[in-house]
């Protein structure tokens, strides 16, 4: 919106903006823009661009069968895991950052360094984890044995549910800062003030902590689907067969067929998603909200 | 208080599963036995020599080493820039500039990753370690430019103008007033975005498969195929690694409030 009124402002006011452009922070800050322009933005429409113009694209649009319906289960499977994967994020979430708030401050910093230790760690590395606990000899099954639960190990690693436990396992952390930002935010003088009102514990909760503690869900809420959607890593490493996202998809369309047509119908619906999202996050919460604590942002 | 401690147990259970990860991984690299059973049943440092002795993990190593430092270099003074542009200039487009900033952040990477493998397949720079570090610029600028800003933003500005008031140009006043005292925010995002851009994987898979393979990229690969002994040693190198950066970036931004 304001690049646009950028370029064209009107005219006795032009030589006002071009001064003010030019000047030092400004140069500074455009050059950084300039950057991502060229190596960012310019990549990425260029791929649209050709990818659209492909008749590939064209013959991919028109089509009807098997591949038709391979990508629609796609669409269907990756918004629904996402939004699956958010709900559980935002509950799981929001218990522990509410009960970081509660607790003492030394507790707070030895609970808080559970949080933050896995955030900075690999992916992979943490995906690799689970999948040695939930494998055949892993500690889940083990310990399942040892209670004499099961008999036989149980088959736990690739399967739709143990991708659930991946998801939420790594994305778990930005729900956790965004919420403990809000919540640590309130003024603990409208709880006591709520109380003296009469409320109970529950009444205090659902009126005034929860509700004052809405941008913070929404933030955490709106990185974790935006995440989720553009997941490869979890799904195709410890996912069913049946749990094929529209980023492994993609990745199969193009390494294994060099199917671009496909890759493209199948990204364009992504990007259109995650700018709208971008843009509301962006409305409504704040980019400084995006990192939450950020483990070294501006809570330090 | 029930409530408050079934709320307690709750968060420590969800808690512990999210860095479970971490007790798997750690002990792991210690076993003695040659497949993966956790916990193990012996421990050694066999595994720990092995590694040591494969070149293709160490070279992995290295190219990651590599590539996230020349990015982080590159991204350090063009984030900085960006960073003090930001918080300090009043121009048009500076709103659009502040969000504009973290898109990288949010946009999925595999989409990033797959326009740079058209991109450069185009230039001929495909596979190689300049692509990688082009595209790890990228990745890393959002994180200097947020953690450097809040820096920028606590910085007191009167400092500035004193020093260009007693007669030091812009530069010298940058130099020799706000850098010292700000330098810790700005070491800070450097650390970070080493982290992000060390631990990349998606934008990697698509353009250095063949010649320059990053560590995140022979972890994954060994992941799918069939799972290598090593990874357990070198998942703990990296687990210590990220830990003392971070450690490190969460000390220095904690300076400024002594």
């Amino acid at each position: 919106m304001q690049a646009t009124a950028a370029t064209a402002p009107p005219a006795p006011r032009l030589s006002a903006g071009l001064r003010s452009l030019t000047s030092r922070y400004a140069i500074l800050a455009w050059t950084g823009a300039l950057w991502l322009l060229v190596w960012f933005v310019v990549p990425v429409v260029w791929m649209i661009w050709e990818l659209i113009g492909n008749q590939e694209f064209q013959d991919t649009l028109s089509f009807t069968g098997a591949e038709r319906t391979v990508n629609l289960r796609a669409l269907r499977n990756t918004f629904e895991t996402s939004a699956i994967t958010t709900i559980l994020c935002l509950i799981g979430g929001y218990i522990v950052a509410y009960f970081l708030v509660n607790v003492g401050p030394r507790t707070r910093i030895i609970l808080m360094a559970l949080v933050l230790i896995p955030y900075w760690v690999s992916i992979i590395i943490r995906t690799y984890g689970l999948i040695v606990a939930l494998g055949r000899k892993g500690i889940v099954n083990e310990a399942l044995i040892d209670l004499g639960l099961i008999s036989e190990p149980l088959r736990m690693v690739f399967t739709t549910n143990a991708m659930y436990l991946g998801l939420v396992q790594v994305l778990l952390p930005y729900v956790v800062l965004t919420v403990y930002t809000s919540l640590e935010a309130i003024d603990k003088n409208l709880l006591t003030a709520a109380r003296s009102l009469g409320a109970g514990s529950w009444g205090v909760f659902r009126r005034v902590t929860l509700p004052l503690s809405l941008p913070g869900v929404y933030a955490g809420g709106i990185i974790v689907f935006i995440i989720t959607l553009g997941a490869y890593v979890t799904p195709a490493l410890i996912g069913g067969p049946g749990d094929i996202m529209i980023a492994q998809l993609v990745w199969i369309n193009v390494t294994e067929f060099g199917a671009f047509g496909t890759a493209i119908v199948l990204i364009l619906p992504l990007i259109v998603i995650t700018m709208v999202l971008f843009v509301v996050f962006n409305r409504f919460v704040g980019v400084d909200k995006m990192l939450g604590a950020g483990g070294a942002g501006e809570r330090g | 208080m029930g409530q408050k401690l079934l709320l307690g147990v709750l968060a420590t259970v969800i808690l512990l599963f999210i860095a479970s990860p971490i007790f798997v991984v750690l002990p792991l690299s210690f076993s003695d036995a040659t497949g993966i059973q956790f916990p193990p049943e012996a421990y050694s440092l066999r595994r720990f020599r092995e590694f040591f002795g494969a070149t293709e993990w160490l070279n992995a190593l290295w190219t990651s080493a590599k590539v996230s430092f020349f990015a982080v270099l590159v991204a350090t003074p063009l984030g900085t820039g960006m960073a003090l542009g930001l918080v300090r200039g009043k121009f048009p487009g500076k709103n659009f500039l502040n969000s504009f900033v973290i898109l990288p952040l949010v946009f999925p990477t595999l989409i990033y990753g797959l326009s740079l493998f058209f991109l450069y397949r185009r230039l001929g720079i495909y596979d190689t370690e300049l692509g990688l570090v082009l595209a790890y610029i990228v990745v890393g600028l959002p994180f200097i430019v947020l953690i450097t800003a809040a820096r920028f933003r606590s910085f007191d500005e009167s400092l500035e103008v004193t020093a260009m008031s007693l007669g030091a140009s812009w530069w010298k006043a940058f130099f020799l007033v706000t850098l010292p005292l700000t330098w810790n925010g700005i070491a800070a995002g450097a650390i970070i975005a080493f982290i992000i851009v060390f631990d990349e994987l998606i934008i990697a898979l698509f353009i250095s498969r063949i010649e320059e393979v990053t560590l995140p990229v022979k972890m994954f690969n060994s992941l799918e195929l069939e799972v290598d002994p090593l990874l357990a040693v070198i998942a703990s190198f990296l687990i210590i690694n990220s830990l003392i950066l971070a450690g490190l970036a969460a000390l220095l931004t904690r300076v400024r409030h002594q």
